[in-house]
This record gives C-alpha cells, sequence and structure tokens, in this order.
C-alpha cells in the first residue's frame, strides 16, 4: 500500500514537473512576445521623432537598404525569373487548357503577389540580412562594442535598432514589388517562348491588373513592412542578448533564423486570412 | 551654472570588483576642478579599473554618488546621461572601437553624432590632431588592420576632438613608445588651459614619475582603496 502510494507521488511529481515545464516554457515565449512588441513600439515611436535621425543613424539606414535591398537584388531576380517559369507558365498552361483563362490574373496575382513574392522575399532577407544583423550585432556585445558606443552617449536603440529594422522594412516591400514584376515578365516571356498563353504581352498585362484589388495593396504593406519589423526585431533582440562570449553568437544567430521564420508564417497566415474575410 | 564647480566628483563611492584581474572601490572620494589633471597609479595585476565607467556613468556605484557638472549620473534621464556623456572624450582600456566601421569614422562618430557641425570641419580637426600626435594621417581602414601603436593614438584623437570637458584616459600609453608621452602631455596641458577636467589612469612608472607632470593631483589604487599620494620626488632635487 506504501509503495503504492510511492509510486503515485512519483507520477504526480512527473506530471507536476511535465506541466510545468510546458508552463514555464509558455510564460517564457509570452515574455519574449512582449519584450519583441515593446521593443517595436519603442523603434516605431522613436523612429517617428525627427531629432532621432541624426547623420550618423541616417547613415546606418542608407547602409542598411545597400546590404538588404540592393545587394540582394542579383538573387532575388534570379529566385523571381525561376519562379516565374514554374508558376506563371504552370497556371497559363492549366487554366487554359481548363478554359479558364479569363482567370489567370486573379490566380497569379492570389499565388505570386500575395503569398509566393512576399515569402520567398522575406526568406531570403532573412537568411541574408536577418543571420548578419544578428551575428554582427552578438559580436559587438561580447567585444564591449555597445558599451564602446553608449560611452559616447550613443543610444544603441537609436544608432543600431532604428536604422536596421526600417531599412529591413523597406528593402523588403521594394524587393517584393521587384520581385512580382522579374516573376510575371519571365512567366509572360516562357509562357509565349512555349505557346502556353497569349502573345500580347498588353493582354497578359491587362489580365493581371484586372485581378488586382485594393485589397492587395494593403496585403502586400502588411506581408512586407511587418515581417520586415519583426524579423528585424527579432535579430536585433536575439543578437544583443549574447553577453560573455563569442560561442553565444552562432547560436544567436540561429534562434534569430528560427524564431524569424516562425514570425513570418504566423504574420502571412493572419494577413492572408483577414485578407478573404 | 557654477563654472568653478567640479566637472567630476566621486562622493563615497563603493563597488565590488567585476573580476580577479579586475580592481573594486570602496568608499572612494575624488573632485575634479574645471582645468584639472588627476593621475591615478593603478595596481599591478589589478590593472582593470571601474573609475573610468564610473566616471562616464556606465556604472552605477553600489554605494555613493558619482557627480558630472554637479548631478549624479543615476538622478540624471536616459537622454541626458547620453546628452552628458557626449561631453566626455575616453582613451578606452582595451577594445574601444566598432569593428565595421572604418577608424576615421570611429573617430568622428560621436562629433558627427551630436552636433551639427560640418563633416568637413570635424575631419579637419582630426587629421589636425592626427598630425600632432605623430600620425601621417588619419586611418580609413577597419580598426583591425591598423598597427596597435597607431591605434592608440586615433584614439587619443578621438579623446581629445570636440574640446570635450572631461577627458578619461586609461593607460593610454599601452602599445605606444614613450617617445610619444610629449605628444599627449602636450595635448593635456592644452585640455587644461582650456578648462576642461583630466582623469589619467596608469600603470606605467615614466608617466608616473614624469616631470611635467609633477603639478597633478595624485591618487593610488591600493586594494579597493583609492589614496592620495604624493609626487614622486626626483634624486637632486
Amino acid at each position: 500500500m506504501r509503495g503504492d502510494f510511492t509510486e503515485h507521488g512519483k507520477m504526480l511529481a512527473t506530471n507536476m514537473t511535465f506541466s510545468g515545464t510546458i508552463g514555464q516554457h509558455a510564460i517564457t515565449r509570452m515574455r519574449e512576445t512582449a519584450r519583441l512588441f515593446a521593443v517595436l513600439g519603442s523603434i516605431l515611436a522613436q523612429a517617428a521623432r525627427p531629432q532621432n535621425w541624426p547623420r550618423t543613424t541616417r547613415a546606418v539606414f542608407a547602409r542598411q537598404i545597400l546590404f538588404t535591398g540592393v545587394e540582394a537584388l542579383r538573387f532575388v531576380s534570379l529566385v523571381a525569373f525561376l519562379t516565374g517559369i514554374s508558376v506563371v507558365v504552370q497556371a497559363q498552361v492549366w487554366l487554359s487548357k481548363a478554359g479558364q483563362s479569363e482567370m489567370l490574373g486573379p490566380v497569379l496575382v492570389a499565388v505570386i503577389l500575395r503569398e509566393v513574392a512576399p515569402l520567398l522575399v522575406n526568406f531570403i532577407v532573412i537568411g541574408r540580412s536577418g543571420t548578419a544583423i544578428a551575428v554582427e550585432l552578438a559580436n559587438m556585445k561580447v567585444f564591449g562594442e555597445i558599451r564602446v558606443l553608449e560611452a559616447q552617449g550613443l543610444d544603441a536603440l537609436l544608432y543600431l535598432a532604428i536604422p536596421r529594422a526600417l531599412g529591413m522594412a523597406v528593402s523588403i516591400f521594394c524587393l517584393t514589388i521587384w520581385f512580382t514584376i522579374v516573376a510575371f515578365v519571365s512567366g509572360y516571356a516562357f509562357g509565349v517562348l512555349f505557346g502556353a498563353g497569349a502573345s500580347d504581352p498588353a493582354i497578359f498585362m491587362n489580365t493581371v491588373l484586372k485581378g488586382l484589388h485594393p485589397a492587395d495593396v494593403c496585403n502586400l504593406l502588411a506581408k512586407t513592412f511587418v515581417p520586415g519589423l519583426f524579423t528585424a526585431g527579432i535579430c536585433i533582440m536575439e543578437g544583443l542578448s549574447a553577453r560573455y562570449s563569442i560561442t553565444e553568437v552562432p547560436q544567436a544567430a540561429t534562434r534569430a533564423v528560427v524564431r524569424s521564420i516562425a514570425a513570418l508564417f504566423i504574420i502571412s497566415a493572419i494577413v492572408s486570412v483577414l485578407t478573404y474575410i | 551654472m557654477n563654472p568653478n564647480a567640479p566637472i567630476l566628483e566621486f562622493a563615497d563611492v563603493t563597488i565590488a570588483a567585476a573580476a580577479r584581474e579586475h580592481a573594486g572601490l570602496s568608499h572612494a572620494g575624488m573632485r575634479l576642478l574645471p582645468g584639472a589633471l588627476s593621475l591615478v597609479q593603478l595596481e599591478p595585476g589589478h590593472e582593470q579599473s571601474p573609475l573610468a565607467d564610473l566616471a562616464a556613468g556606465l556604472l552605477d556605484p553600489e554605494e555613493g554618488r558619482v557627480l558630472f557638472q554637479g548631478e549624479a549620473w543615476s538622478a540624471m534621464s536616459p537622454a541626458q546621461v547620453l546628452q552628458r556623456r557626449a561631453q566626455i572624450g575616453r582613451v578606452f582600456d582595451g577594445h574601444g572601437w566598432v569593428s565595421n566601421l572604418n577608424v576615421n569614422e570611429n573617430v568622428t562618430l560621436a562629433q558627427r553624432h551630436h552636433t551639427r557641425r560640418p563633416d568637413t570641419e570635424i575631419l579637419a580637426e582630426a587629421e589636425a590632431l592626427a598630425r600632432a600626435f605623430g600620425l601621417d594621417e588619419l586611418p580609413k581602414i577597419r580598426p583591425a588592420l591598423v598597427a596597435p601603436r597607431d591605434l592608440r593614438r586615433a584614439e587619443w584623437i578621438r579623446g581629445f576632438l570636440g574640446c570635450p570637458l572631461l577627458i578619461l584616459l586609461e593607460r593610454p600609453m599601452q602599445d605606444v613608445p614613450l617617445e610619444h608621452l610629449p605628444r599627449l602631455l602636450g595635448a593635456v596641458q592644452e585640455a587644461c588651459a582650456r578648462k576642461a577636467a583630466v582623469l589619467w589612469l596608469t600603470d606605467k612608472d615614466q608617466v608616473w614619475q614624469n616631470p611635467n607632470l609633477r603639478g597633478a593631483m595624485r591618487c593610488a589604487m591600493r586594494g579597493q582603496t583609492l589614496r592620495t599620494a604624493a609626487a614622486p620626488v626626483r634624486a637632486g632635487n
């Protein structure tokens, strides 16, 4: 009897430990999310004040757009070109076979502009610039460079976070528009080449433009600016969470990528649902 | 503000040592008036001192207060803290650079951030200081690619650029040949002449015993105690 009690107690303790671990994990996640929202709120509130944009901050902003936007153009163009071939050509082929050619515009807008372009561009930016931000800031923290900035009266939020976050968001928006254009052009060109679509570019463009709605503009803004800000916020936070050792740098980068991708999918799903409501 | 009020004041400051090679501080007191130079001799084996971080408001003392221009760092708003730090020039002990900026960008960063002085004017002042410190020009490459003795002198430029009110020199002669000491002394004397205060931490006997620094207020770190020290007596004097 006494043994039963002991076994029961052990099971209860194990269950308690298990649920406690889950609870602790959930609380930690909630705290991190709250901190992320607080950081993003501060970034947006401080960025709205013109006095927080001295020439040094403007220079970091321009540099961020150069690294995240301009230097990613070639790779984004390549991915967009290949996406255009596979998605646009297939849409043209299958819709014409089904006798639904008039649906080409709405389908392409729904697939490329609403989903594929923002998602792929965000992925590329997370891989190229998100990791770079996390690694750079983690190194700065470990080597005491944040302290060096603070000793000179530079606020890390103003000098490091604001230009990086906004530079990343603006770059993702611009890259997504570029991605869409390249994908449509390559898709159309290959469609014509293989005799799968209308040969007149005006007809193709007209079909696509007909599929566009005002909600798509909001969708595009929400799927580029918002994940861009979240990615930057996550990468900045993870980078600055490194403290003492260089071995924390790759860990911070890995966490930044995983959490940025998770945030991207969550935001993307929420915006998609809201678009169709 | 009273022009004769202390620029920097340590009032009964206590802080524990951060690590074994670091020095702590116990009930330390010190006042730096405008135009004053305070020379602090560091104890061998405990060269990492919290004095400069405390003076810049980067560390909060466990007891006591550190006042800059008559106001405790702990009583200032974050914006005030940043504004006040803009008036402090510093040569850091150890790594004092932002790695992804060139040396010239690092040197002029604070001036470009806090002031509206034209870039050309800031650069001209930096280049003039570079020549005064024996550098041919301000290095325009990453800090990692610059020789330590040149990098240290580039830090001197940053420390004195923009005529700061308080200059914190943490072992500024580290990695620098002693032949350059007179150049630094000249800049320190000029800064004191324009009523800036200078806190110079050193572990070098050549600096501590330098006859040109005989007029400096002297303190020595012994354990966790900051003691007032007398100027060394030179043989034959």
